[in-house]
């Protein structure tokens, strides 16, 4: 690898490192354009199938893509980044030249992603992650050839910005390697139907224009040859019809949705190197990140009854950036291990969190009241609901006031879960209703400490503990008595008085 | 810190009522200006709202008497609720700690450590300036929740906080 020399920059600053686009950043961008248009197309080729103004589409369609494809190569022609001892520099725009500069120590991370096409073209896409970015990279740079990342990943690991990514996984042990199993799992537990029953909705009523058939007809005619008599409830097999269509569309999306999760995290291996966490993952795409220890505010282990049930859990972190002065972090929660044993995972606390364990907590419970506080809230709900029933069906309403038994049990339920541990480096909380639900915050994180008291809980006695962490997010230890509540919450002031805060 | 001061490190509604202080009266004025403001937009929206709701038939009677309702229940808000939160409102400061109890319907006690603030700023916007009250704004990391602000302060108090805590944080 060749050296870098450092070269004075426009305003004396030192440069580090600077360069352009990979080339084949244009093919990237076609392709790009190509799979955000196939969906236009679809449509307008359908559009077109129904007789409704398909020429217009079709031009209207072409001219969009003239233009983009025009904008793309304008963009990488003017595309230039630059990483100076204080700020990484992304200049782009040849009109109005806009630039990005993000401060060396907001960077969290230099992810780099590679989709097959980036692997084939020799080419990697990094991504800048800093802790207001959420969910999506403060800034990407794509694509720019493997050799030209490192470089920039070690010129920012010089400055002391972001930490290092390995080029190989390394000889050490990872801490965790994720098999399909698992990973199936986790995409089969996931809940994302509601986005492909819209998909399907359309694509039914597509399919009734253009094609002329009815789908829920045909399938009602399919009934009939299988059920062997004819249709004289036309509205029973109809009502069956459909649910079976929905079933099958569902059923579709489930498995397309458990697929994509294997898919997205396949190969998932978790390493620690020198306090730094980084995870590699993806079949298809393949994705590398890094998380420095010092930047994990809370620690969070998820299963909802669905994956309670069937043995897999989520590992999730609470993040945040640098301490830069007055620089507003925002929250980002981000998934840590995407799937596992709950007990494979707990076991991995006391790695990620030294002194932090899950496995042999001494939960302290709170208050029994909880199901009193449940059962009242079946109780008004049943109220509302009796109340507007009483018009329809008479009498029989105030049935609905029963409501107030089964949320009294799921009170118990809460109840049973609840807990908290405190010691002299972590708060421990546990919770969850038919999930369960548990999170492990050093005190080193601990921003703020509230105790709130709505006018149910005074009358109760009760109160909850909001712990801030940096970055924005919280953790409520709720239903507490009173006294617990204001004892916990000077301890917790005092814990997060004893220990200084780093990132 | 030895262990006998951070013992006595009492709780936030253990402070005795001498060492808790209160905002100036006047944030009394300052937040009914403030919630008259918004009830006024409020107001406004929903007459926008109500006058298509004529055309739907209910009747100017009717539409009248909920306006009048809705005037009378902001009204009520405007005068009583900043006195109340006026009469919850306390804080304290001491080497380790900035305490403040309020919420009128949500009582809250809140306990940030002098060492969580990243820094500590007086901030007079125009109706405080107008009125002679100051807030101090107290950042800790992390997000939107982050800031605290504690308002209606008398300017020269507000200085004097100021220092304190960052004298304390050396």
């Amino acid at each position: 690898m060749a050296e870098h020399e450092a070269a004075p920059g426009a305003r004396g600053e030192t440069v580090l490192a600077e360069g352009r686009l990979h080339p084949a950043t244009l093919l990237l961008r076609l392709a790009a354009l190509a799979r955000r248009f196939v969906i236009f197309a679809v449509i307008v080729a359908i559009q077109m199938a129904r007789g409704e103004g398909g020429g217009f589409w079709a031009l209207f369609f072409a001219l969009a893509l003239l233009v983009a494809a025009g904008t793309a190569l304008v963009d990488y022609l003017h595309y230039r980044y630059r990483l100076t001892t204080r700020e990484l520099q992304i200049t782009r725009g040849a009109i109005s030249r806009r630039e990005r500069r993000i401060p060396v120590d907001r960077i969290q991370d230099l992810s780099s992603v590679r989709s097959p096409l980036h692997r084939l073209l020799g080419v990697v896409k990094v991504t800048v992650e800093t802790a207001s970015g959420g969910r999506e990279a403060e800034a990407d740079i794509d694509a720019i050839s493997p050799a030209d990342a490192d470089r920039l990943r070690e010129a920012l690991q010089r400055v002391g910005g972001a930490a290092p990514e390995a080029a190989e996984v390394g000889p050490d042990e990872p801490l965790l390697r994720l098999g399909t199993g698992a990973l199936l799992l986790r995409g089969l537990t996931d809940n994302r139907a509601g986005l492909l029953l819209g998909g399907a909705a359309y694509l039914l009523d597509a399919a009734l224009d253009v094609t002329g058939v009815d789908p829920l007809e045909s399938m009602q005619r399919v009934l009939e040859r299988v059920v062997g008599t004819a249709a004289s409830t036309n509205l029973l097999v109809l009502i069956l019809a459909g649910g079976v269509v929905a079933l099958a569309v569902l059923a579709v999306g489930w498995i397309l949705s458990a697929l994509a999760t294997w898919l997205r995290f396949h190969g998932f291996t978790l390493v620690e190197r020198d306090g730094v966490f980084q995870r590699r993952f993806g079949l298809l795409t393949t994705q590398a990140h890094s998380l420095p220890r010092r930047r994990i505010q809370a620690l969070r282990i998820e299963q909802t009854w669905l994956r309670l049930l069937v043995g897999v859990a989520v590992m999730r972190t609470d993040n945040a950036g640098s301490a830069a002065e007055g620089s507003r972090e925002a929250a980002s929660r981000s998934v840590f291990v995407p799937a596992g044993r709950p007990d494979h995972l707990a076991a991995l606390v006391p790695t990620i969190l030294p002194g932090a364990d899950l496995q042999d907590t001494p939960w302290a419970r709170t208050s029994p009241k909880i199901v009193r506080r449940f059962a009242v809230r079946g109780l008004v709900l049943g109220a509302a609901v009796g109340a507007v029933a009483l018009f329809f069906v008479g009498p029989v309403a105030l049935t609905a006031l029963l409501l107030a038994i089964p949320f009294a049990a799921a009170g118990a339920l809460a109840l049973r879960r609840l807990g908290y541990a405190l010691d002299l480096e972590h708060l421990r909380v546990r919770w969850g209703i038919v999930g369960l639900y548990r999170a492990v915050v050093p005190l080193r994180a601990v921003q703020s400490v509230e105790l709130r008291r709505s006018p149910f809980e005074r009358l109760q006695g009760l109160g909850r503990i909001v712990l801030h962490v940096a970055g924005g997010a919280s953790v409520t230890v709720p239903n507490l008595p009173l006294a617990d509540a204001r004892t916990l919450l000077v301890r917790l002031g005092r814990g997060a008085a004893d220990h200084p805060f780093v990132l | 810190m030895d262990a006998t001061q951070q013992d006595v490190a009492p709780l936030p509604h253990e402070l005795p009522e001498g060492v808790l202080e209160a905002l100036e009266p006047t944030v009394v004025t300052q937040w009914r200006l403030e919630s008259l403001w918004r009830a006024g937009v409020l107001l406004v929206v929903l007459l926008f709202g109500v006058v298509p709701a004529a055309g739907l038939g209910m009747g100017a009677g009717a539409i009248l008497a909920i306006l009048l309702l809705l005037v009378l229940l902001m009204g009520a808000v405007v005068l009583w609720y900043p006195r109340a939160r006026h009469r919850r409102f306390r804080f304290a400061v001491d080497q380790r700690f900035l305490y403040v109890r309020d919420g009128v319907l949500v009582h809250r006690e809140k306990v940030i450590p002098v060492s969580r603030m990243q820094h500590v700023d007086i901030q007079r916007r125009p109706l405080e300036r107008l009125l002679g009250l100051a807030s101090l704004s107290v950042h800790t990391a992390g997000g939107a929740g982050a800031t605290f602000r504690l308002p209606g302060l008398a300017p020269a108090r507000g200085e004097e906080l100021r220092s304190r805590i960052l004298a304390a944080k050396e």
